[in-house]
């Protein structure tokens, strides 16, 4: 797969570098305001990860990037399409808006009355109309990237929780995103099954896709991402690169959020 | 019970008036009513509604202004009614009315939950063979009803290529379709009257009694009355056969008639007198004599097997006495165990059918002069020499039918008694050597082995008990002198004994030797009408098709259409916007919470009178699929529901809308869900059709009404129909099956 996110062609102080440019998120769900006036940036081809506690809005975050959580105010832009969330917005906008981005479930949600083939080839020849024979085919390819070229006639429950969740990253990428979203990828997950999921999205790091990772697994956090956000009560607390955010964390809370994670006992 | 009934030429059925709101469902329970009496002879007293205490009546109660409840006090009132009351008045008993379904009436009847229904039952033979029927206290004629502004018909002539509406299981549905008309089916009078005003049919035929009533009654001038069909038609109790209340009722009602209570109950209910005038008339006056006899009871009352003419000696000798008597002769046929209830309610005006003279006879009826006479014979196997009189009968087994005196005879002999049918089983039975004798009347034995050349069996004896059979008359006709001047006539010119000669091959006259005849009826074999098997083996195909026309693609298309409908609602029940879930909601209420029959109704009746007049069939399948949709919305809405919100957010993420994700990835997954509850909707919608028999729908209950009405055989036609519709479900719950099985192909098992 080449870079489809990829960055190469515009220069490093142009704010068009931003794949995401978020400014003054909010988000409440009745009496619980989770987002509190959110602001941040994401660099093209570049792997951002959200750590912080339960609570601490992180998902939240996540899902106002591509609208499955509507923020009640800010301005959100991805890609090119950008989004003033205090005013009322077309829904053709919106679906404009969620297209730029592919979004990976904690619990994968495969579409279970649909093979393995079917469910990556949904998007692209349902919604994108796009020729079957040419969908199947970059299908074929991008399951082989994940590793499950020979799965694809299987149904989700003829498969292991990873396996399940490399479809579930395939079937995003198939639409041939500007981002891709991950919300705690691996957190279903048996721990023998974690690694598996983690190399994918590795290479695709490697491979120059702009990703956004909400994770607890701070070691994967440190060797994937560029930089690395710190949530805590709604705003984001801390950010920088790993070796700032993780190595090196400027705030008590961040500490002691760390020092929970990487020594539980 | 089946035993074969030609109704003479001259007599046609008897239109039943009664007929009315019947329904689909209640003929179901008829079944479960006549399942649940296996048998019920009563055992006879004297009088066995004064030993009672309580006359229990059946009636509908809802038809007015027969029987019906006053819209002011409520009270059960009604000509029917009243009579019911006033009879048990007479006889010093209290009454107590049961209401009860037309359909199910005669099921009801026998499975004793009353003891006579008051209901306008028209005396026709079918009923009279398995009823006891009083005599009539209303007598009516048919009458032709169109539409007031329509003078194209005026007699039944002008029916031809008419439509006219119908009880299926009348006598005015056979008069109107030989006619030339087509005939439309229809529950009772009301709705064939409102077929009518609505122009959906042109003419109704029906009892004057009925018209005029709901003439007077409504007030109705939208139809008239445009000619009669020359018919009559009687009205009296029905009781259980041998229940032995007929002479009771019957004298409770002659006595209303002749102090005029009877008048004024149908002055007061009908604004006429149609109670019906007792004849009183002399033969010769009514220029008929009119004949009941079995015309199934050789020699002496049968069809001649080369050219089907009704012939034998008592047929003869009654000829005989027409001729003398210069008067025509009219034959009505009509089973033994009816015959006397059918003389009591007129059908006819005597019996000549070997009827045997005993004291009980003579107190009831006027019996005229014996014309046979004959003596008590046992007969034995040709080889067997152990007996030669009634002392040799003690230990041996008989063959007598059990309501004979024979068999009386034969037990006080200290015979052992096997019940039989009739004389040839009885015969047959001791020709293959299972029984020792059959004590029976001479002059049967005699015609049996003149007739068969039998030379197995012999007459070994006598029993020295003479008997002499003669014409019944009913109580008082007047009959009596003519006819026995008659059959002296005949048997001083030799007539007589001619007649005797050619049937019986002997002098059974009664002039010098005697002879003894038993009761008769006890030495034939009755006839098979159709049996049940027979008959359920005819209908197979007509209930299949009424399944294969009707219920089925009744069933079919209102569930394609009610799964539409009920998509519509769920999806409107979930929707954000509260005027669309409020309308779901009280449809879907609605729907839940009235009766289908009531949306039937509703559908075919009422909207009429909106000016929407819809087909029977598209009404069922309006109506069928409305409640269809009211079920299967909460259905598929508990279904959608059950799919886990990150499906519709998956759907979301790659690009979907709402109809899309709902189409693609949500309802194909509720679907599972969905199947089992949706199956049951429908395999109940199956038999829900049904109902559609209440609006004139010919499906598969009421083709097995149509034709179990006539013949009584309840059981053997709603188990047909029954069997039909549990095919078609297990059917279907194959489907379910196998449709449950593919739907859960990408379900971990």
């Amino acid at each position: 797969m080449s870079d489809p996110t990829g960055s190469g062609t515009e220069s490093d102080a142009d704010p068009a570098d931003y794949r995401v440019v978020a400014e003054g998120v909010r988000k409440a769900f009745g009496d619980n305001e989770v987002l509190k006036g959110v602001s941040f940036t994401v660099e093209k081809g570049t792997a951002t990860a959200i750590i912080g506690p339960s609570g601490s809005g992180k998902t939240t975050l996540l899902r106002t990037l591509n609208a499955l959580d509507r923020a009640d105010a800010g301005v959100i832009r991805v890609d090119d399409v950008e989004i003033d969330f205090s005013t009322p917005t077309p829904k053709p906008e919106i679906r404009r808006f969620q297209s730029r981005s592919g979004f990976v479930f904690q619990s994968h949600n495969l579409f279970p009355h649909k093979t393995v083939l079917q469910n990556v080839i949904e998007g692209p020849v349902i919604v994108q109309k796009r020729p079957k024979d040419e969908a199947v085919a970059e299908a074929v390819a991008l399951l082989d990237q994940v590793g499950l070229a020979e799965k694809q006639d299987q149904y989700p429950f003829q498969l292991s929780g990873g396996q399940q969740q490399r479809v579930g990253i395939a079937r995003a990428l198939a639409l041939k995103p500007k981002l891709v979203l991950f919300d705690e990828p691996t957190s279903a997950l048996d721990p023998e099954l974690v690694g598996e999921v983690l190399s994918v999205i590795k290479d695709l790091a490697v491979e120059g896709w702009t990703l956004v990772i909400v994770t607890h697994e701070i070691q994967f956090a440190r060797q994937v991402s560029s930089q690395v956000l710190f949530t805590d009560q709604g705003v984001i607390l801390e950010q920088g690169t790993p070796a700032e955010v993780i190595g090196d964390p400027k705030e008590e809370r961040t500490r002691q959020f760390l020092d929970r994670i990487l020594n539980p006992l | 019970m089946s035993r074969t009934l030609s109704a003479g030429a001259q007599h046609c059925y008897r239109p039943p008036v009664t007929s009315y709101l019947r329904r689909g469902v209640v003929g179901l329970f008829a079944l479960l009513l006549v399942f649940a009496t296996a048998c019920g002879s009563s055992e006879q007293t004297a009088d066995p509604i004064k030993s009672a205490g309580v006359l229990r009546v059946g009636t509908e109660g809802v038809y007015s202004p027969f029987s019906y409840h006053d819209p002011a006090t409520g009270q059960l009132v009604g000509y029917d009614v009243d009579v019911a009351r006033a009879v048990g008045q007479k006889l010093g008993v209290k009454v107590e009315f049961v209401e009860t379904p037309w359909d199910s009436m005669f099921a009801a009847l026998e499975a004793d939950r009353f003891d006579v229904v008051a209901n306008q039952v028209t005396v026709n033979p079918e009923r009279q063979a398995k009823y006891d029927l009083s005599q009539p206290y209303t007598v009516g004629e048919g009458v032709i009803v169109t539409r007031a502004g329509d003078d194209s018909i005026k007699s039944l002539a002008d029916l031809k290529g008419k439509t006219a509406a119908e009880n299926a299981t009348s006598n005015w549905s056979e008069v109107a379709r030989k006619a030339g008309a087509n005939v439309e089916s229809v529950e009772g009078f009301t709705q064939a009257i409102t077929l009518l005003n609505q122009g959906r049919v042109d003419v109704v035929i029906n009892d004057s009694i009925a018209v005029y009533a709901y003439l007077a009654e409504t007030g109705d001038k939208s139809v008239k009355i445009s000619g009669t069909v020359g018919e009559k038609s009687e009205q009296a109790f029905a009781a259980r056969k041998d229940s032995g209340m007929q002479p009771e009722l019957d004298k409770a009602l002659g006595e209303l008639r002749a102090d005029g209570t009877l008048a004024a109950i149908s002055q007061k209910y009908l604004k006429a007198d149609a109670t019906g005038t007792p004849p009183s008339t002399p033969i010769r006056a009514a220029g008929v004599l009119r004949v009941g006899t079995e015309g199934v009871y050789a020699p002496f009352s049968y069809h001649d097997p080369a050219t089907g003419q009704l012939v034998g000696y008592d047929v003869d000798v009654a000829k005989a006495v027409g001729q003398k008597l210069g008067v025509r002769v009219e034959f009505v046929e009509t089973p033994w165990d009816s015959i006397f209830a059918a003389l009591e309610a007129n059908r006819f005006d005597i019996v000549a059918n070997e009827v045997t003279i005993n004291p009980e006879r003579q107190a009831k009826y006027d019996l005229s002069q014996p014309y046979s006479v004959g003596e008590g014979v046992i007969v034995t196997r040709a080889d067997d020499d152990s007996i030669k009189s009634l002392a040799d009968l003690k230990g041996k087994t008989a063959a007598e039918n059990a309501t004979s005196n024979w068999s009386e005879v034969a037990r006080k002999a200290g015979a052992t008694v096997e019940s039989v049918e009739g004389f040839t089983q009885a015969i047959t039975l001791l020709s293959q050597g299972r029984v020792d004798a059959v004590v029976n009347d001479s002059i049967a034995v005699y015609a049996y082995l003149a007739e068969t050349g039998d030379k197995a069996v012999k007459i070994a004896g006598n029993v020295g008990e003479k008997s002499e059979q003669g014409f019944a008359a009913r109580k008082d006709s007047g009959y009596l002198p003519e006819l026995n001047g008659a059959l002296d006539e005949l048997r001083s010119d030799g007539t007589l004994t001619g007649i005797s000669q050619k049937y019986l091959k002997a002098d059974a006259t009664g002039a010098p030797q005697g002879t003894q005849g038993g009761p008769p009826g006890s030495a034939q074999e009755p006839p098979q009408a159709r049996s049940a098997w027979q008959l359920i083996l005819d209908n197979l195909w007509p209930l299949a098709k009424a399944a294969v026309t009707a219920t089925i693609p009744l069933t079919i298309i209102s569930f394609a259409l009610g799964l539409v409908i009920a998509l519509a609602v769920a999806l409107a029940r979930l929707s954000p916007n509260v005027v669309l879930t409020n309308v779901a909601r009280f449809y879907i209420s609605i729907i839940r919470g009235t009766p289908l029959l009531v949306q039937l109704f509703i559908v075919f009746y009422a909207l009429p009178q909106l000016g929407v007049r819809i087909d029977p069939f598209p009404a069922a399948v309006i109506a069928f699929s409305l409640n269809v949709g009211g079920y299967g919305a909460e259905i598929i809405r508990s279904a959608i529901l059950s799919i886990p919100k990150g499906q519709w957010e998956a759907a979301e993420t790659i690009g979907f809308n709402y109809v899309g994700a709902l189409r693609r990835i949500i309802l194909p997954q509720a679907a599972r869900v969905a199947v089992p509850p949706l199956s049951n909707t429908l395999i109940s919608l199956v038999k829900d059709t049904s109902l559609a028999s209440t609006i004139l729908v010919t499906e598969l209950l009421r083709q097995a009404q149509i034709v179990a009405a006539p013949t009584f055989e309840f059981f053997a036609l709603y188990g047909t129909a029954a069997a039909y519709y549990w095919v078609i479900c297990l059917v279907l719950s194959f489907g379910q099956g196998r449709l449950e099985h593919r739907l859960e192909r990408y379900v971990a098992r």
